[in-house]
């Protein structure tokens, strides 16, 4: 049975001497699909199989075995960006990963299009460091651990004025439930969150560039980090190189 | 059935199944072939065992080398102004046996591999900002092959060497030989138009 879909690849491994295994991240969650003959002749895949290269993957269901095999591929989005910047190719790596260490279901139509004008945003405009910020919220959304901003996490009470956000709670705490590790946020700090969180579209990152240059929003980017690797409860192999080039000029 | 097989064999099977490329029934094939040949069990094992001691990285280029210097860094009727930046000694060898370049190359063994914890930092570029000074290089040449890690890689050399007295240059980068334009995506037109060929100039040459 033949059928296509839209994808990402995520990752490659290589099998056997000829063969690559790849991961695609579809509409309908992860899959695995064996690319066959693709690390010799690589004239059906070239330039395909990269990280985040978006194809329209044609699949097969194979008579015997569950593999997928991926027959062949189209290029719907090939960024360019990430092999002339540094921090970008770093960036893409990081996101490859992580959505490859993930685990996670379906995705609906708006999840999966935020993800594919993501990825197109960010390799046609020169980089923002809040692109990761932007990157870890969404995927918390999407993943379903995104922090409770509206409500004590503890006692459901609704805070005001006074803002205490616990990591490894899940969201903000009262002033009664609060502990030592929470740490105090300001309402525009709390704003900020909520907002990132809502965000749908690549292009209302705009507004809120100006909030991050604040040193509120800064400690947003940090606190965001920290509460992202929490919860997915790894590290993954990439970050430390692309916090090594975020802050730092532009390469490109 | 392997379990009746003696330990030295079973040991042998399990040794070269991780060998990459090489799944348990190929190693298990190599394994019983090389029962009945002595000889070549006996040259091999000795290869095996001075090869670690052996075979060494040039000093210089980083190419695989029995010396101290590799016959490359030793052969002074090379072009000491150019240096050609590749990826691995196989890709040393292939450009080698092209014959087509007469300069020093420079062996980098990795290319920026992020996810397998290979960063800027790990590409040992000190070794080749040395090299470069040592030797008064006039050009480095990046041969590194033009996927998503290689161009990275190179973008990251060129910005490194911005700020030395060399001219960095890339390998061409467009249509294979032999392939038809219908067949090439978007990204190998879009270079192919970029490094464009100059045939005849603009003016009329009558
Ligand atoms: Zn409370
Ligand atoms: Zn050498």
């Amino acid at each position: 049975m033949l059928f296509s879909l839209p994808a990402f690849v995520l990752d490659k491994i290589k099998v056997k001497e000829i063969d690559y295994l790849i991961e695609l991240l579809t509409p309908r969650g992860k899959i695995k699909a064996l690319a066959k003959g693709a690390q010799k002749s690589r004239r059906r895949f070239v330039n395909l199989l990269d990280d985040l290269t978006f194809i329209r993957a044609h699949l097969r269901k194979p008579q015997r075995g569950r593999t997928l095999i991926l027959e062949g591929a189209d290029a719907l989005y090939i960024p360019e960006s990430p092999r002339y910047v540094l921090k970008k190719f770093y960036f893409f790596s990081y996101v490859a990963e992580v959505l490859s260490y993930t685990s996670f279901g379906p995705l609906n139509r708006e999840q999966f299009g935020f993800l594919v004008e993501f990825i197109k945003e960010i390799d046609r405009n020169p980089w923002e460091d809040i692109y990761k910020c932007l990157f870890e919220t969404r995927w918390s959304v999407i993943s379903g651990f995104a922090p409770l901003l509206d409500e004590c996490v503890k006692c459901q009470e609704r805070p005001r004025r006074l803002f205490y956000f616990s990591i490894s709670a899940g969201g903000i705490l009262c002033v009664n439930c609060k502990d030592d590790q929470s740490i105090r946020l300001s309402s525009f700090q709390i704003d900020l969150l909520k907002k990132m969180a809502k965000i749908e579209f690549p292009e209302e990152m705009s507004e809120l560039k100006e909030s991050f240059s604040r040193e509120e929003g800064l400690q947003i980017k940090s606190l965001v980090e920290a509460f992202f690797l929490y919860h997915i409860d790894w590290e993954p192999r990439s970050l430390p190189f692309l916090k090594s080039e975020v802050g730092s000029p532009d390469n490109g | 059935m392997e379990n009746f097989y003696p330990p030295t064999l079973k040991k042998l099977i399990k040794a070269l199944s991780s060998l990459p490329g090489l799944g348990e029934k190929s190693a298990h094939r190599l394994a019983l072939f090389l029962i009945s040949k002595v000889s070549l069990c006996e040259s091999l094992g000795d290869l095996l065992k001075e090869l670690p001691q052996r075979v060494k990285l040039c000093r210089i280029c980083r190419n695989f080398s029995e010396d101290d210097l590799c016959s490359i860094c030793q052969d002074i009727s090379r072009d000491p102004s150019q240096l050609c930046v590749v990826e691995n000694p196989m890709n040393l060898l292939q450009i080698e046996s092209a014959g087509i370049y007469k300069g020093y190359y420079y062996v980098l063994h990795y290319l920026l591999a992020p996810k397998e914890g290979f960063g800027h930092r790990e590409l040992g570029i000190d070794d080749l900002i040395d090299l470069i000074k040592e030797r008064s290089v006039r050009e480095v040449i990046l041969a590194l092959s033009p996927t998503l890690a290689g161009e990275a890689t190179s973008s990251y050399l060129a910005t490194t060497l911005e700020n030395y007295p060399v001219k960095v240059t890339k390998l061409a980068c467009g249509l294979p030989m032999g392939m038809e334009i219908q067949f090439a995506d978007y990204i190998t037109l879009k270079r192919a138009f970029m490094g464009r060929e100059v045939l005849k100039g603009g003016s009329y040459n009558g």
